[in-house]
């Protein structure tokens, strides 16, 4: 009985200030009543969603874990939420998958500058691959076009057009250098980002709350954020997905370069280094002795960006 | 005598604090040593013979005697221009007018068309060092397991190796505001 009392009041103490909360938002605005109003509406969203026991998905996204601190199942039931959005948002089925890093490699880029001839093949297939919202457009992927004999980076253009390369100018790609001391990680109020076991650092888009302390971090300025909703048409989503990489990003949230961890933990080529018609990208497992960038880095003179910053980036460039 | 604070307290303190800042500072990830590691990639070069049109070229060439072979060959393979090298145009310095089949060394040594880059390895040297150890050309396939490397010839037209000129994909949007290079005072 006394149960029964207890809820009875529990459901008044409810419709009450569901109807308060009705009534203060009727109101017509005022200075004073704000204030008032917003605790009267989060007072309805609470009641309202222990009424339907949280199951809204908005409710679900807000209470997500951590990327890292999610069980198996719980992580199931995110990438089901997110395939289920998506179908929603674009009506395109994904296959959203969670490659986790392979043990024993470490993922590093050798760019031949000499081969480089600033074409931004590159560039268009990442945007295609990343489904990097067009407008506005975010691109993980910026082609300097300098001098030759200069190697000031202010100096470059990073918005040629026309015929390339053109006479005496050469062409250095820029993108996330994949730090192994990444200042990046180290600002991130929420531990968004971090470095996983393969070199690649990555971002938790669900946790990210879009401070952009990172963006300022970043000395390769190789982090891009959302401002507006991305952009995307239905025959553009590449269905290919992954959690960490290049699943369609809500607003608000900083993206970048993830050396297509969703091709490259299986074992494929980034989509750069694919669409390079010029064959200046080199990738693979530094931590191989024999494979190609292992190779270059020991017989070739090869430099990093800023090195002097101490940030031991993982793209090599060379000219040969 | 009483200090406004304790020295000792404050030691404690700072140690204290530092212990905390120590325990809830979690160590970087670290690469897992003991796990075995991913299969290296098999690079293969991809083969030359099956992509020739008319391959075996002593087809048409039997009926030709290597005497009476013209010295400027692009008389009869019109569609061939020879742009390697100022004043070359002898076909027989890589070809072998007894076997056209197959390609040879200016030692006279076969070279079969599949292995062409031995031929270009002969004056291009520091380019072929390169290309054996993967700094030039383009490399198919994946970083692990099996991959395929594209030969000279698959990027350089032997007859005229200089590669043409591209037009570069868009430009990123500029920036609004943005003022143009060389447009600054």
């Amino acid at each position: 009985m006394k149960i029964d009392s207890d809820k009875n009041k529990s459901d008044r103490a409810a419709h009450r200030l569901k109807k308060k909360a009705e009534i203060k938002l009727a109101e017509p605005a005022s200075r004073r009543g704000f204030l008032k109003k917003l605790t009267a509406g989060v007072a309805a969203a609470g009641v309202a969603a222990t009424q339907s026991g949280c199951s809204t998905t908005g409710m679900d996204k807000f209470f997500q874990d951590h990327y890292k601190e999610m069980t198996a199942e719980e992580k199931e039931k995110v990438f089901a939420r997110i395939s289920e959005d998506t179908k929603k948002k674009y009506n395109v089925d994904i296959n959203l998958k969670d490659p986790p890093p392979v043990p024993g490699a470490r993922f590093a880029f050798a760019i031949s500058l000499s081969v480089c001839n600033g074409n931004r093949a590159c560039v268009h297939a990442c945007v295609e691959e990343n489904n990097q919202s067009r407008d506005p457009a975010v691109q993980y992927i910026k082609v300097i076009e300098l001098d030759r004999g200069t190697f000031n980076l202010e100096e470059g253009d990073a918005y040629y057009e026309g015929e390339v390369p053109k006479k005496d100018k050469f062409y250095l790609p820029m993108q996330c250098n994949q730090c192994d001391n990444p200042p990046c990680t180290k600002v991130c109020p929420v531990e968004a980002t971090w470095k996983e076991d393969d070199g690649i650092v990555v971002i938790d888009y669900d946790w990210c709350i879009g401070c952009r302390y990172c963006m300022a971090a970043c000395p390769y300025d190789a982090r891009r954020f959302n401002f507006k909703e991305p952009e995307l048409q239905r025959s553009e989503i590449n269905t290919n997905q992954s959690y960490l990489s290049n699943r369609v990003r809500p607003q608000g949230v900083v993206e970048k370069c993830h050396f297509c961890l969703h091709r490259t933990r299986l074992g494929a080529m980034p989509a750069c280094m694919e669409a390079c018609p010029t064959g200046a990208r080199k990738f693979g497992n530094i931590a191989d002795p024999n494979s190609d960038v292992a190779q270059i880095v020991q017989n070739k003179r090869v430099f990093v960006l800023k090195e002097e910053l101490g940030t031991i980036p993982n793209i090599y460039y060379y000219f040969d | 005598m009483k200090t406004l604070v304790n020295h000792k307290s404050v030691f404690v303190a700072l140690l204290g604090s530092m212990l905390l800042i120590l325990s809830c500072h979690k160590p970087p990830h670290t690469v897992a040593e003991s796990a075995a590691p991913p299969p290296p990639q098999k690079v293969t070069i991809i083969e030359r013979e099956g992509r020739i049109r008319n391959f075996p070229c002593s087809e048409c060439h039997k009926k030709v005697a290597p005497e009476t072979m013209s010295k400027d060959g692009t008389k009869k393979h019109t569609d061939i221009v020879l742009k390697h090298f100022p004043g070359m145009n002898k076909c027989q310095l890589c070809h072998d007018p007894y076997n056209m089949d197959q390609l040879k060394r200016i030692t006279l040594e076969p070279v079969s068309f599949n292995t062409s880059q031995e031929i270009c390895g002969q004056c291009h040297g520091e380019k072929k060092r390169d290309w054996d150890m993967g700094a030039h050309g383009k490399i198919v396939g994946g970083w692990m397991g099996v991959a395929q490397k594209i030969s000279c010839v698959g990027c350089h037209n032997p007859h005229t190796p200089g590669r043409p000129k591209m037009q570069a994909m868009a430009a990123p949007p500029f920036p609004a505001g943005g003022i143009p290079k060389g447009d600054h005072p």
